[in-house]
């Protein structure tokens, strides 16, 4: 099948880039003069912060396409990407603390793009609390796209809010300067790799749900056969 | 040496949690494929 | 019937049985006076800094009234399975939903008007009654924002066996622009803070309540339908 061929591909292209990208973080991107290494963590953070929001975008295009479809093809790859935004979404949250505490003495800072994050983790949170709470599969999938709709729609208007919130509430207020070229091109690699990373994650993980949603159906039919 | 504990710190449980993630799905996937061979089985069986 | 005489109809109609049952209101204003009462007696509030703390305080409580009397109101209908005879006596689904908004909108501004009046007395602060024209118009687009998502969610917890619980961890994190912006203008409004204007807050508010209206009207039909 097609679809196996470009899989196959990506993956071996990612099992490439991972060790490559390793390689550039910590052996060719320089030092950073005031930081030291700990700035290392900048490149982890920023592209798993990427790899959050693709699965959070993917589940907000799967959650429309279901309504419109009414196939629970669209709600299935819709949790499995939003489970993996989840995951990545509460890693950039824990990278974002071990990063503020030695940089700016604190384990938290209300910046508006951490803010951001924090309450899309909320919002995801809701998503899979009322998944779970729903029994009736269809209406399920119809409930939890209108909070993966809703919620995805949120993060630009929770973006301008934050940042004019902090404007007039000022906490920390250190950005890095400018960057070393370098360093940008090392940024780039990292965030291409975690894309295709991202995009192999979701597609496993989906093949998975699947797989679970066949079962799921075939025991259900059997049971209504036994009946 | 403090800063690079915090630098250790993140890859490490960034990486350990996808690792976990990867394979807690890998586990459930072979449990799927197992239970969804168990059923080919019963309901060959049934036919001969 | 029309678009907007099917909607008024309709808020006719749950404004006659809220004001025979009384369960939303009741929710609403007694939880309001209640977190007050809670708030006074664990933050320390005097008339020094009582100016700086009434926005998040009045904020942080009609949020939380606001979503927990709202929950109430959706359940009514599944209850005398008014819901299923709406769907199949062709009223428009729009017209429905709007008229949900307008009445839960409505039970908000009372259940606010009141929360106001006892932190006026509870708390000793008779600035915030001269203050009420200039504060009523973030209270009425923040209270349409509350409006337009509570009442969509409240309509998604009727499925949850959750119940309305579920609605303050979908409510809460949805609606943290109308918090802020609620706030800011309202601390803006009573304290001058930084000589800013509410003008970009009730912006943000406007943006938002647009936003969510429009997505929300298209949405509706889909939790309804079976």
């Amino acid at each position: 099948m097609k679809k196996d061929r470009i899989t196959k591909i990506l993956l071996v292209l990612v099992l490439l880039m991972l060790p490559v990208n390793f390689y550039l973080i910590f052996q060719v991107a320089p030092t950073e003069r005031i930081m030291g290494d700990v700035q290392r963590i900048f490149y982890l953070h920023v592209s798993l912060a990427i790899s959050a929001y693709i699965g959070f975008g993917v589940l907000f295009v799967s959650s429309i396409m279901f309504l419109i479809k009414k196939n629970l093809y669209w709600d299935t790859l819709a949790y499995s990407a939003g489970e993996v935004g989840l995951m990545f979404s509460t890693l950039v949250l824990i990278t974002g603390s071990f990063w503020a505490r030695p940089v700016w003495n604190v384990w938290w800072t209300w910046d508006p793009r951490l803010v951001t994050m924090l309450i899309l983790w909320f919002i995801y949170i809701g998503y899979f609390m009322l998944r779970k709470s729903i029994s009736e599969r269809l209406k399920k999938a119809r409930y939890s796209a209108i909070i993966g709709i809703l919620g995805f729609l949120d993060v630009p208007v929770v973006r301008l809010a934050t940042k004019w919130w902090r404007s007039i509430h000022p906490r920390l207020s250190k950005e890095g300067g400018g960057l070393d070229p370098l360093m940008i091109k090392v940024m780039l690699f990292s965030l291409l790799t975690f894309v295709v990373f991202t995009i192999v994650i979701i597609i496993f993980r989906f093949r998975v749900a699947w797989a679970e949603e066949r079962l799921y159906s075939i025991l259900n039919e059997m049971e209504e056969y036994h009946e | 040496m403090n800063s690079m504990f915090f630098l250790f710190g993140a890859y490490s449980v960034a990486w350990l949690v996808v690792a976990g993630y990867l394979f807690f799905n890998l586990r459930k996937l072979k449990n799927v494929e197992t239970r969804i061979e168990d059923i080919e089985e019963l309901l060959r069986r049934k036919h001969q | 019937m029309g678009f907007v005489g099917n909607t008024f109809a309709i808020v006719k109609k749950d404004l006659l049985l809220e004001l025979r049952a009384k369960e939303a209101i009741s929710i609403m204003v007694f939880l309001s006076l209640l977190l007050l009462v809670v708030f006074n007696l664990s933050v320390e509030i005097d008339t020094e800094n009582v100016s700086r703390l009434a926005p998040g305080i009045l904020w942080v409580v009609f949020a939380f009234s606001g979503i927990l009397g709202m929950g109430r109101t959706s359940l009514s209908e599944r209850d005398d399975e008014a819901y299923l005879n709406i769907y199949f006596s062709s009223v428009n689904m729009e017209s429905f939903y709007l008229a949900k908004v307008i009445s839960n909108l409505l039970f908000l501004l009372l259940m606010e008007m009141f929360t106001i009046v006892s932190f006026v007395i509870l708390f000793d602060y008779e600035r915030l009654i001269f203050a009420l024209a200039p504060l009523s118009l973030p209270l009425l687009l923040g209270s349409f924002g509350f409006s337009v998502v509570g009442t969509l969610f409240s309509f998604l917890s009727t499925g949850s066996r959750f119940g309305e619980i579920i609605l303050p961890f979908l409510f809460l994190p949805v609606v943290v622009p109308i918090l802020l912006g609620g706030v800011s203008s309202t601390d803006i409004i009573l304290n001058g803070s930084g000589g800013d204007s509410p003008a970009k807050w009730l912006k943000i508010l406007l943006v938002f309540d647009l936003l969510y209206f429009c997505i929300s009207l298209i949405l509706f039909r889909y939790i309804i339908e079976e």
